[in-house]
């Protein structure tokens, strides 16, 4: 658990109809979707590139790394995250709240959604929110 | 002073590299004519600079070995030697120890490496001469020695003043002020007084000077006038009427044309001290900074546009002219002349043609040619492994020469000239060429291609073949080329900068390797185009026309289409379908017409937008696998456009319509 023993801080965003946390420690930025330009034969999680003040980022369509319903999404916001010297992306349907997360909120053993790139769950009263594992994403994408 | 010497160790450990670079260079002029005296002084000249600057920064093993092959040389110069291929084996070996010892001491440690192998330095015999008596005036020997006979002492001083020194005709007015003050005589200044007063001189001065004093002495009368880095002083060498005596010949040669040499070094160095040295990585992030410029100024040209502000347009033309400026400064400061990569080759060239008994001459043309610094970081271990396959594959022994009727000696010719936004350099030989028929079998035999195939390939086909990964000709690989990195380690760096590669050969005759670089790799021209509702950049040097074809005109040959340009049959990539879109019947198509590998290819676009200078950005680790595009460009209204990699492209893109025929 390590990591976990102590509070810790997420964004909460939509994806689809669900609700997913991101660690608050990668995100650098949120903005409101732009204009991405596609890169024809890239991988299929790759919604494109954006221009974020004269970089460009790629922007990762966040669903296609979750199993959350394929409902056509209206992609409002991206969160860009900087992940081991790479800024990266995420687009999202929309961003819930910042909040705290107490050790006993947190539940990894638990996965109420089967990618490989969420950790675990979080229960905020009824809600349940999977918690996003985004460095071990990009770790594996770069890597390979 | 240990600690206060290490702030000049870059500087050091930079003139030591500059210094050992111009050694090689004369000890290998030097090997191709022994008689040469200007060679024999020039080496002198910077073993004695490199003495002493290592001498003061506390390495003492590079000093002593610097000494005992300064004393080599003295050898020569005074005839008891003569140039043979033991004494530039020497040198050279020497010299190899010395880099070694000043890449360790770059590395933070000392210069240890010298001790590894003793023998050149345990010779403690002293340098008898300095580089300096070979300008010195006769009347000054014979006045040196009348001082002698009469008591006195005759003593040489070099003195080196600090880098960018003030005021330095008054600092040396007071050096030899003190000198004289207490009865000693300067009888010889180089450069002259008059040079001196006006300042017309670099760091360097040499005296000989007519004293009582002891060398303890005179040193403690100098050293501390302010802004003097290093003060030599010695006796004075008598030993100018010996060598007059052993060779008279070499006495007798004109004194002007040593002089000529002196005056031409002089102006080189004070060239040098004219420049500064700057980290590249702050040219990075200047040309960065440039680049965004670029991109805001297009932005702003673009909004302007829109409302028409006629007071705005001249201060708007100002600052394009500005921009562009500032452009070409800023990428100018980042080019350097391409003798930057080739001054390693000849001693290459020697030791390999050595090594494997050929005789080799290595011809260099237009190393002025400048390119990018990054370019010329890169481009030389490619060119390296050229040189080398040309020298182990390509140049034939002597015997076999002499039997085929050519001359004796090999010649590698390697040439750099730029035509447009490129950088052409070559690597050719006259050997042996390479042999079609032995690459074909050999790409048969590793799978590289089809028997049936061999049959219909041209020469250039077959050629390119030996760009493939983990192809080599030669049927025992050798210590020096074929240890299965090849060709297509050369084409990899090369396209990795955005440049082509292209082999011509004949048999028996020899073998050509073009290499096509692009001046700067930041900022290209391009056309834009728009594919599906999105716009895509195609670098202009790889363009070679554009034109509208009605669609009837287009037609499929063996599944893939083709037009008719100029009387040609160009196979076209409708990059609509490519890049998986939707293809509007159109009554007409947009081509544009690109050259790969010398062939046209035309990609078939929705519009054509117009010509731009972009910056070019990286689209980053994500999309490494997306080799058709070499990056991204952010344009005025903030988009992005993506440039298309043309090689890369119509590789794949023939690829699958050649898959898609075998199906």
């Amino acid at each position: 658990m390590g990591k976990f023993d102590k509070p810790f801080e997420v964004l909460g965003v939509k994806i689809g109809d669900k609700e997913y946390a991101i660690d608050i420690g990668v995100i650098g930025i949120i903005v409101e979707t732009s204009e991405i330009a596609r890169v024809p034969n890239s991988k299929n999680f790759l919604k494109g590139v954006m221009n974020l003040r004269g970089r460009i980022v790629p922007v990762i369509d966040t669903k296609r790394i979750t199993s959350s319903s394929l409902k056509e999404s209206t992609g409002l916001n991206v969160v860009v995250t900087q992940i081991e010297e790479n800024e990266v992306g995420f687009l999202v349907d929309g961003v819930t709240e910042v909040m705290w997360v107490q050790p006993s909120e947190f539940d990894s053993t638990i996965k109420i959604d089967s990618s490989n790139y969420v950790k675990g769950v979080i229960m905020k009263g009824n809600r349940l929110i999977s918690m996003l594992d985004l460095q071990n994403f990009v770790r594996d994408q770069i890597g390979s | 002073m240990a600690i206060d010497m290490s702030q000049y160790l870059g500087i050091f450990v930079e003139e030591s590299k500059e210094n050992i670079q111009s050694l090689n260079d004369s000890i290998l002029e030097l090997e191709s004519n022994p008689e040469s005296k200007n060679a024999v002084d020039e080496i002198f000249r910077l073993m004695h600079t490199l003495k002493g600057t290592s001498a003061t920064m506390g390495f003492q093993r590079m000093s002593k070995l610097c000494h005992t092959l300064e004393s080599k040389l003295d050898e020569v110069r005074s005839g008891k030697k003569h140039v043979d291929e033991s004494l530039i084996d020497e040198l050279l070996s020497g010299l190899d120890r010395l880099n070694e010892a000043i890449e360790n001491i770059e590395k933070g440690g000392d210069d240890s490496p010298i001790e590894k192998d003793g023998k050149v330095i345990d010779n403690p015999e002293p340098a008898k001469q300095k580089n300096m008596e070979a300008s010195i005036p006769d009347s000054v020997f014979d006045v040196a020695k009348n001082a002698i006979q009469n008591g006195f002492d005759v003593q040489q001083i070099i003195i080196d003043l600090i880098k960018d020194a003030t005021m330095k005709s008054a600092r040396m007015y007071i050096v030899f002020k003190r000198i004289e003050e207490d009865g000693s005589q300067i009888i010889y200044s180089e450069p002259s007084v008059e040079d001196i007063e006006k300042e017309n001189f670099d760091r360097r001065v040499k005296l000989v000077v007519i004293t009582k004093k002891s060398l303890s002495e005179m040193r403690e009368t100098i050293s501390n006038v302010s802004e003097i880095e290093n003060v030599s002083i010695e006796k004075f060498q008598m030993k100018r009427e010996e060598k007059r005596e052993t060779s008279p010949i070499k006495a007798a040669e004109p004194e002007k044309s040593d002089a000529k040499i002196q005056s031409e070094n002089e102006k080189r160095r004070a060239k040098l001290a004219k420049s500064v040295r700057v980290d590249v990585e702050k040219l990075d992030s200047l040309m960065n900074l440039m680049a965004e410029l670029v991109i805001s100024r297009s932005r702003i040209e673009e909004t302007l546009k829109q409302y028409r502000i006629k007071e705005m347009d001249e201060s708007l033309s100002q600052l394009s002219r500005i921009t562009l400026d500032l452009q070409s400064t800023v990428m100018k400061i980042r080019m350097i002349p391409v003798s930057f990569v080739f001054e390693r080759f000849p001693r290459t060239v020697r030791d390999l043609s050595k090594s494997m008994n050929k005789r080799v001459e290595l011809v260099i043309e237009g190393e002025e040619t400048e390119l990018d610094r990054t370019v010329a970081d890169e481009i030389g271990e490619p060119l390296t492994h050229l040189i080398r396959n040309a020298i182990d594959h390509g140049i034939e022994s002597e015997e076999e020469r002499i039997n085929l009727g050519k001359p004796p000696v090999g010649t590698i010719k390697l040439s750099a000239h730029q035509e447009g936004d490129s950088v052409i350099i070559e690597v050719s030989d006259d050997g042996r060429g390479f042999d079609k028929e032995k690459i074909l079998k050999k790409a048969i035999e590793k799978g590289l291609i089809q028997e049936y195939d061999a049959a219909k390939m041209t020469s250039e086909e077959i050629f390119n073949i030996t760009f493939l990964p983990g192809f080599s000709t030669n049927d025992v690989s050798t210590e020096v080329s074929g240890r299965g990195v090849g060709m297509d380690v050369v084409k990899n760096v090369v396209e990795s900068l955005n440049g082509s590669v292209y082999l011509e050969s004949v048999e028996k005759k020899g073998s050509k390797v073009t290499i096509r670089l692009p001046l700067t790799l930041s900022i290209i021209q391009v056309l834009l185009v728009e594919i599906c509702k999105q716009i895509y950049a195609i670098p202009i040097s790889v363009i070679d026309s554009t034109l509208s074809v009605k669609a009837e005109e287009l037609r499929d040959l063996e599944g893939m289409k083709t037009a008719i340009v100029r009387n040609e049959l160009v196979p076209l990539i409708d990059m609509r379908e490519y890049f998986g879109g939707n293809v509007l019947s159109n009554s007409r198509a947009e081509l544009v017409v690109t050259k790969y590998k010398g062939k046209k290819y035309g990609l078939i676009v929705d519009k054509l937008i117009r010509q731009q200078d972009i910056v070019i950005k990286a689209l980053g680790k994500f999309f490494k696998d997306t080799k058709e595009f070499s990056g991204g460009a952010i344009l005025g209204n903030g988009s992005i456009a993506l440039i298309i990699d043309v090689p890369s492209l119509v590789e794949r893109a023939t690829q699958i319509s050649k898959t898609a025929l075998t199906i």
